[in-house]
């Protein structure tokens, strides 16, 4: 799965542990999400979206190995 | 997601104030056949039991009756076991979701690992030697899991933030 997390984050020029802070997790989450290395569960993936004033899909899309 | 099965955060510090001078201690009574004088308890009851240990061909035959009781291994055992729990099993500061699959991970790992050393040990140590294995072997799963989960929690902790 693909996000634009770090993106959205930098037009809100927010650091991951703003953004962390904001929804309630450890910035290591965020920064695992980021990079790829963890799929959040479906609360976690709207709250997120939730906060950047977006749709799901418009931040987390499939890509081809999903 | 509320995690289930943890103890609060504070019950980490209490563990590592349990385990580390048990821990300790049990490392004496293991090495050193330390005990205290002062643990020796009269038991209200007669404790019998009985041993069977094969020798080579011959099996030797051991009934013992006790009605005191040295207690200092017992608790060395049990407060290395309950402060190994606390460690492993209270919630960080931030428990989320990741932070669960980390856990249940390095749960899996330290089985893995532990069972990996067992077949090993198994297979090249005999003897009395492999019964001090086997109460290694009594703690190890614990301690392969706290070792591999604050690694990776600490790790990622460390990791410079790319924004």
């Amino acid at each position: 799965m693909k996000n634009r997390i770090r993106i959205e984050r930098a037009i809100l020029d927010i650091t991951q542990a703003d953004l962390a802070e904001r929804i309630n997790v450890s910035r290591q989450t965020i920064n695992a999400i980021e990079s790829n290395k963890y799929v959040p569960s479906t609360v976690l993936a709207l709250k997120i979206a939730r906060l950047f004033g977006k749709h799901v899909e418009e931040v987390f899309s499939l890509d081809e190995n999903d | 997601m509320e995690p289930r099965f943890l103890f609060p955060h504070r019950y980490k510090a209490v563990g590592w104030l349990i385990a580390i001078p048990c821990i300790i201690l049990g490392i004496f009574v293991l090495f050193n056949d330390f005990s205290f004088d002062f643990l020796t308890i009269q038991l209200p009851f007669k404790y019998y039991f009985s041993d069977s240990f094969p020798t080579g061909n011959s099996k030797i035959h051991g009934t013992d009756e006790i009605s005191a009781l040295n207690i200092t291994d017992e608790i060395a055992t049990v407060g290395s076991i309950i402060g190994l729990l606390f460690i492993a099993f209270s919630k960080v500061k931030i428990e989320d979701e990741y932070v669960s699959k980390i856990r249940l991970e390095s749960l899996q790992w330290a089985i893995y690992f532990n069972f990996a050393l067992l077949i090993l040990a198994t297979i090249f140590v005999h003897g009395m030697a492999y019964f001090q294995v086997t109460i290694f072997n009594m703690f190890t799963p614990l301690v392969f899991f706290i070792i591999r989960f604050y690694y990776i929690l600490i790790l990622k902790n460390n990791e410079p933030t790319k924004s």
